[in-house]
């Protein structure tokens, strides 16, 4: 599955689609994007930005799939580059996920990764 | 790695008195002047946050302006260097590092990525050792742009002052301190268990050698902190700095063998009349095997 994502892109499953959707009429939000980016932190120093937001920054890249717009700060996206997100739900679920091919290593959390 | 066999006496608690004659020919308080160091201003919003993201110590605003101490580590938990910082306001943060190599200053560039953050070099300054056996400090500092840092050692205290040449003058009295040749200064150090770090030292881990008071365990995540915390909480910190004498010269960062296996690494040497004496980080069952205290390198 995510071997078939190109480098010049991210994708983001139906499922997490429409997770993101769910999220933003929670918030009554009529037009919105989502940020996805990475910030130094973590144990391995950057961990993972996701953010309901309502419009694309200056410097942000702009990707559109299953009809939600998805904002990627030009810096992020280096590390950003053929990632794949998922939304697992359920007890045992993890939430959104990151399968990202740059990350040589993760905390034990999987919350923050290192390239 | 060294490809020859040389004896080098581990200097343990038997060979305290070696030590105590080490620093007994020192006057005290003595003084030792560096110059040309820098001071690099963090500047923007995320500053506190981001410094807070990257290091060990738990960085936070207070209302006193108070320097303090902090350890870069990587991913693995290893030491990057270890910066001295003063924060001024909520956007703006003073600091220093021991290795003053533009390394860590690229590696703190690396990591700014959505932060609101500018690192630029504020200032030159000089750096004033002053090594004293009480705590009292002859000047008070209320001067917002210096960094301090104070390091303790058995009976001794070790107070680094980064300040401008012209404001030192007018608060410090030169006349009738020691003033301290290099190898002195080096000596010295070596006895209070003291190295500068250097960045072609790697693989060390801040609690094998005495920043446990620069880490904070209850703050969360910071890059290396799973490593560290790990080896704190299962009190599994393998090595320790010892001191160590010797005929022969190493160079910092020489490893050593026990028994055809590693056993540390040079951290620090000076000679010392006619021999040398020095740091060296080792493996601790390695201390605890070597009763005869010979090892071969």
């Amino acid at each position: 599955m995510t071997s078939k994502i190109p480098l010049n892109t991210i994708k983001i499953s139906e499922k997490a689609c429409e997770k993101v959707k769910e999220f933003a009429r929670n918030e009554s939000k009529e037009k919105f994007g989502l940020k996805v980016a990475v910030r130094t932190g973590g144990c391995s120093g950057l961990e993972y930005v996701l953010k309901i937001v309502d419009a694309p920054d200056e410097n942000d890249k702009v990707i559109t799939q299953n009809g939600l717009e998805i904002f990627i700060p030009k810096k992020a996206y280096v590390f950003l580059a053929g990632t794949y997100l998922d939304f697992s739900d359920g007890l045992n679920g993890k939430g959104f996920e990151f399968i990202n091919p740059n990350a040589k290593s993760s905390c034990g959390c999987g919350d923050s990764f290192s390239v | 790695m060294l490809n020859h066999h040389v004896v080098v006496e581990i200097l343990s608690l038997s060979n305290m008195f070696f030590l105590e004659s080490l620093i007994k020919i020192y006057k005290f308080p003595s003084i030792f002047i560096e110059s040309n160091q820098n001071i690099f201003r963090m500047k923007g919003k995320d500053a506190i946050s981001f410094l807070d993201r990257i290091s060990t110590n738990k960085i936070e605003i207070s209302s006193n302006l108070y320097s303090s101490k902090t350890v870069l580590t990587n991913n693995k938990g290893s030491i990057i260097d270890v910066l001295k910082y003063k924060i001024l306001d909520s956007e703006n943060i003073i600091f220093t590092f021991n290795s003053d190599n533009i390394e860590t200053i690229n590696h703190l560039n690396k990591y700014i990525i959505l932060d609101d953050i500018e690192i630029s070099l504020e200032k030159k300054v000089i750096k004033l050792l002053y090594f004293i056996k009480n705590k009292n400090i002859p000047f008070e500092l209320i001067n917002h742009s210096c960094i301090t840092n104070l390091d303790k050692s058995n009976d001794y205290f070790r107070y680094e002052l980064f300040i401008e040449k012209s404001i030192l003058d007018k608060i410090f009295n030169f006349n009738s301190i020691n003033n301290l040749s290099q190898i002195d200064k080096n000596c010295l150090d070596i006895y209070m268990k003291f190295f500068d770090y250097k960045s072609s030292l790697s693989k060390i881990n801040p609690l094998e050698t005495g920043f446990q008071d620069s880490i904070s365990f209850d703050k969360g995540c910071y890059v290396g902190q799973e490593v560290i915390a790990r080896l704190h909480n299962y009190n599994k910190v393998s090595r320790e700095i010892i001191h160590f004498k010797t005929n022969e010269i190493f160079n910092i960062n020489d490893s050593f063998k026990n028994q055809n296996k590693v056993s540390g690494k040079i951290l620090s040497i000076e000679k010392n009349f006619d021999h040398y004496v020095g740091l060296c980080l080792i493996k601790k069952k390695d201390i605890i095997k070597l009763k005869e205290e010979f090892i071969f390198i």
